[in-house]
């Protein structure tokens, strides 16, 4: 849970989970592995988002007013998170920006390669869709749990 | 195809003169001959309620023509508006692909042209067609997106002319520069307004005409001026 109460983050097992290898090695193939020093900036809030960032090793401090990609404040997420996906998939602006912690195992996905990829891989496609759509009933559940706004 | 609400209606989407960016509106042709198949075209009245909140997900709609209030219950029982769902868009969708209930009800704001598909039948052109996979990622993301908006709008403590200012600076993004300001046509009441950013109606039209009164703006029937779009975005903290 982050600050706001909200449940987070889309897990790149989740992601993957009981999928054939070869969609897997297919995924790889798109996917730059890098290692990031030390307080590398990811992304930053209400830039265009052109790709979306898999955590392998590491950990990235996000901080901005999103659930999703960051919180209200900041957030830590260790490896094993993906940030960034829904605003890349959206071609949507990120709502926080990302800095490592420390020296980091980053994968990138370029949106449009990442696109295609999904065009070529429907069992894939279709584990995003369920994702999704579990993350935006969450989303929603929140909201209307949210306290009563006080008039001011 | 003839309606009694004053519309055209098309039954292919195929050949629909109202075939725009919307998320299966550009499906490829044999996907979007295989989603003519499933769908069922119908017109509505302003004021039909598609679906309601809580009911079980028959199957999705897309909206072709027309304006949808897509509201939601508080948990101190008020009525929120979610979005204004535009020509394009899908709704129902995650609850269809999850098969949880409707979390909204869709109400029709003006005579609407509306495609339904039955949640099976749905699901199994997902399955057999990637692309609208794809199409349909994509709208669950920037509905996400909203979602994530909408919880930062009204979760964190803004006053309610921090709120109406966003909100306006975000309906003038469809305005028109004109020598006045930012011309843009408010087509929700005020209560509607202080549905989408918590607020009561009375709050909606003091802030509003607080903010004539500084000359941030002007009205003129549902026509709106932003004059001083600086002071307003002074007043959403942007």
């Amino acid at each position: 849970m982050n600050p706001l109460g909200v449940p987070v983050h889309m897990l790149h097992e989740d992601l993957f989970k009981g999928l054939p290898e070869s969609t897997i090695q297919d995924f790889a193939a798109i996917e730059s592995r890098l290692f990031y020093p030390s307080g590398t900036a990811l992304f930053t809030a209400d830039e265009t988002a052109s790709a979306f960032f898999i955590i392998h090793r590491g950990s990235v401090g996000v901080s901005g007013l999103d659930w999703q990609e960051g919180l209200a404040g900041s957030a830590t997420s260790p490896a094993g998170e993906v940030l960034g996906l829904s605003a890349a998939l959206a071609g949507d602006s990120y709502r926080a920006s990302a800095r490592t912690l420390e020296s980091s195992e980053i994968g990138l996905v370029d949106r449009s390669e990442f696109l295609e990829f999904l065009n070529t891989h429907s069992e894939f496609a279709l584990r995003l869709v369920a994702l999704l759509s579990e993350g935006l009933t969450s989303a929603l559940d929140h909201l209307r749990a949210l306290p009563p706004a006080v008039e001011a | 195809m003839h309606s009694p609400y004053g519309m055209e209606l098309s039954g292919s989407c195929e050949t629909c003169p109202l075939r725009g960016e919307g998320f299966f509106c550009n499906l490829q042709k044999s996907s979007l001959k295989s989603f003519d198949d499933i769908k069922f075209t119908s017109g509505y009245p302003g004021g039909a309620v598609l679906f309601v909140e809580g009911e079980g997900p028959r199957g999705i709609y897309v909206l072709c023509r027309g304006r949808v209030k897509l509201t939601m219950t508080s948990a101190d029982g008020k009525t929120m508006i979610l979005r204004i769902v535009k020509p394009g868009e899908v709704l129902g969708l995650h609850a269809v692909v999850s098969g949880k209930a409707y979390q909204a009800t869709a109400e029709t704001m003006e005579p609407c042209q509306v495609n339904f598909v039955r949640r099976d039948e749905f699901l199994r052109f997902l399955a057999q067609n990637s692309e609208a996979s794809v199409h349909a990622a994509q709208q669950l993301s920037g509905d996400y997106q909203t979602a994530c908006d909408q919880i930062r709008s009204l979760g964190l403590t803004h006053s309610a002319s921090e709120k109406l200012a966003r909100f306006l600076l975000e309906t003038s993004a469809q305005g028109q520069a004109t020598k006045q300001g930012i011309r843009v046509r408010l087509t929700m009441t005020h209560e509607e307004i202080g549905q989408t950013i918590g607020a009561s109606r009375e709050t909606v039209t003091r802030t509003l005409s607080d903010f004539r009164e500084k000359h941030l703006l002007v009205r003129n029937g549902s026509m709106l001026v932003i004059q001083n779009r600086a002071a307003l975005e002074s007043f959403a903290g942007v």
